[in-house]
Order: C-alpha cells, then structure tokens, then sequence
C-alpha cells in the first residue's frame, strides 16, 4: 500500500471495504493537498516500475482482440476487459455515439453503486461471475473516463474517475503487467491535471 | 386541499418546521418519524450561520414541536415504507404530505391515498440524485431545489415548482445550505398557492443527468469555491 499523506480515501483495501464517501468531513486547504500528496506518491510508485513504453505500443496490443462494443455485449457472456480495452480504442479515436456513451454510464452507474467490477456479464448487463479482483479492469475504467471527461468535461467522469483511483491506489502494489501500470499512471496523471485545472478555474488558491 | 408534512429527525426538518412556524404556516398534519438518535454538538461558526439562515440548529425537531404547541403524530422508526406508517396514512391522512427525508417510496406508500411532495436539492432534469447542490455549485455557480410530486424512481415525479439560490457564502454546505434551500422553497410553494393551480411539469425520465454521492475532492473544491 502506498504510503499516505493524511489522505485517508485510498488508505484501505477499497476492494475488499468499498469506500461509501457519505457526509465526508470538510477539512478546508490542507485536504487538496493531502490528496495531490497521496497521488504524487501513488503516481512515483508506479513509474518507477514502468519499463519504457508508449500509449501507441499500448493500444496496439490491445488492437488484435478489437470487436465492436455493441457485438461485445449482445453475446451470451463476455469478459469485461475484452468490453473495457474496445470502448478504450474507440474514444482514442474519437469514434464515440450514444450507443457507447450508454454503455460505459451503465459501467458508471454499477460501479457508483456496489464500487465493484465483475470479470464478466450478460447482455443485460447483470454480473455473469463473482470475481471483482481483476484490477486491470478498475484501470480500464479509469482509462475510458479519463477520455470521456477530456471530451465532455461532465463531472460525473471525473467523480468516478477520482473514486475508480482511490481503489486502484488501494492496491496499488499488486500491479504486475507493464501496460497495466502505463495505463494506471496515465489514469493518476490525467486526474490530478483536470482536478488542478478545476482548482484553478474555480479561484481556490 | 390538504397538506401535511413527514418530518424526521435531522437538519433539513429542523429547518422545515421553523420556517413554517415563523411564517405563521398551518399544516393539517405532522407526522414525526423518530429514531430518538442523539444530537451532534455545533460549533458556534454553524449556529450562528444556521440562525443567519432562519433556523436554530441546535434545536432538535421535537423540542420545536413542543415549545410551539404544535399536534404531532410521533412513530419510533426512520423509514417512509414502514407498514405502520403506510396504514397510518392509508387511514387517517389526504391530500398532499411533504417528505422531508430521502430514499424511494414503495407501491404500497405510494398507493396510500396521497401525494408525497419532495424537495430535492437540484433543478431536475439536470441535477437528479445525490449531492446534486455541490455539482451545481461547481458547474453554474448556484444551486436551487426542485419541488415535484414523488414516483416509484428516484427525482423524476412531476414538477410542481423550481427555485434558484446563489452559492452560500460559508461551508456548511451539507447541514445549513442544504436545509435552507429547501425550506425557503417550502415556503414560498406554500405562500404562492402553488399546489392549487394544480400546474405540473411532466418530466421525460430519460433526459438529464443523475449524479451520486459526491467525491471529496470535488467537494472540497466546491466548498472552497463558495468562500474563495
């Protein structure tokens, strides 16, 4: 676990404990700073396990698995990484409708509310299985809302997106995969520049 | 017509039933769901914001009640699908009833014979869900509270009336601003004969944005905001 600042939303095992972030206290100042700290070391954690990679080289090992989002999910069961890295390519590309925007506000919804991701679904979108460990999932996410707040700047990415980061810095220590990892501090970075832009844009000092 | 009010026991009732005391306003009923949960100590920086917004917040709900006389109708549970609730109003309430607490209504509540009226913190259709008046703080610099009469989902009832309110100027966001700007709106819906003129907007459940529980950075930003 990445050692805190007094930031105490990504102190626990967020998998295993979600967070319910109900009438969180306010402590003024002191705790945005806390928070970029907890980030800075999460985000100083991972890159030092990075071996030299690309966003290009990323994706383009994500590319020979690519099916349509839509032909994803009108199978029987399908694994939710296949679903996540799709959607992800598609948003890079600038390629994104209604149909995917939906898809990824159901992920957003289920996870707002139970803060966990399954392996697998149906096509109605139910839970088609009982492990919500695989962490590449929660980066995946993370990932797809990093891009949909660039695009849209609607707060609900970014609310999600600082909750998905509060669980993946949870478990921050059991990333294993290279890309995984790009993925993860691509994830933190983008986050703590919108919420420095927010910051800023709002006149908070 | 009639008009009553569920009342629990919390800041957002607090604040209800002493704007409408000092208003001099009448309900036909109050029912008073109390779970006899202990008071929070304030500091004196939230009471005296709290009174500077017509509300004493060291007052609990009960102790209004008594000291203005006041006819209640007292359950000792917290929760709107009750049975015993539902059979209370089944039997003995009509007209409208104003929820002040949350969560959403069951069939058989809903099928009681009334009209729940509630006062969600956001302009609907845009601001639905949780937390919405620090995500409308953040993205237009205000807020405002959105009457309408309670459905089986959540915030999308038809629209009885919409008010704005300019961000506060202090932090207690949750205990006082909140509670503020639902009961100014209460008020206002009640000296403007709103529910009269039976005017409702239908809402399209489709449109709009439905928010959850606010992140505390976000919420932080948003708090910093109302005082930078």
């Amino acid at each position: 676990m990445t050692k805190q600042f007094g930031y105490i939303y990504s102190t626990q095992n967020l998998l295993e404990i979600p967070q319910k972030y109900q009438m969180s206290p306010f402590q003024g100042h002191k705790f945005l700073e806390q928070y970029k700290e907890s980030r800075k070391a999460s985000m100083q954690l991972i890159k030092d396990k990075i071996n030299t990679i690309t966003l290009d080289q990323v994706t383009a090992q994500m590319q020979p698995n690519f099916q349509h989002p839509l032909e994803i999910i009108n199978s029987s069961k399908f694994r939710t990484q296949k679903l996540f890295e799709s959607i992800f390519l598609i948003l890079l590309r600038d390629k994104d409708d209604t149909n995917i925007t939906k898809i990824v506000n159901d992920f957003i919804k289920k996870f707002e509310i139970k803060k966990r991701i399954f392996s697998c679904y149906n096509k109605e979108i139910q839970e088609a299985s009982n492990d919500y460990k695989i962490l590449p999932n929660y980066i995946l996410l993370a990932s797809i809302c990093v891009l949909k707040y660039k695009k849209t700047k609607k707060l609900k990415y970014i609310n999600v997106l600082l909750k998905l980061n509060d669980t993946i810095c949870s478990q921050i220590n059991i990333i294993s995969e290279n890309n995984t990892r790009f993925l993860c501090f691509f994830a933190l970075k983008s986050e703590l520049d919108y919420i420095s832009d927010l910051i800023k844009k709002n006149g908070i000092n | 017509m009639k008009l009553g009010i569920i009342l629990t026991p919390d800041n957002r009732s607090k604040a209800y039933i002493q704007k409408l005391v000092e208003n001099n306003i009448i309900l036909n009923s109050i029912l008073f769901m109390n779970d006899n949960r202990r008071e929070k100590p304030y500091s004196e920086d939230i009471i005296k914001i709290s009174k500077k917004n017509g509300f004493d917040i060291t007052k609990s709900v009960k102790d209004i009640l008594k000291e203005n006389n006041l006819t209640f109708k007292e359950f000792n549970f917290v929760d709107i699908n009750h049975p015993h609730l539902v059979e209370h109003i089944k039997n003995n309430e009509e007209g409208f009833l104003i929820f002040t607490g949350g969560g959403i209504l069951k069939k058989e509540i809903l099928n009681s014979g009334v009209k729940f009226i509630h006062f969600h913190p956001g302009i609907v259709p845009n601001y639905r869900g949780s937390t919405c008046f620090y995500y409308s703080i953040l993205n237009e610099g205000n807020s405002g509270v959105t009457a309408y009469i309670m459905d089986e989902k959540l915030d999308t009832g038809d629209i009885v009336y919409q008010k704005k309110f300019n961000k506060p100027d202090h932090i207690f966001v949750d205990d006082v601003f909140d509670p503020y700007i639902r009961s100014e709106t209460l008020v206002e819906l009640i000296k403007k004969d709103i529910l009269k003129k039976n005017n409702y907007k239908k809402q399209n459940p489709l449109d709009g944005e439905t928010f959850f529980i606010i992140h505390p950075v976000l919420k932080h930003i948003s708090i910093l905001s109302c005082i930078s």
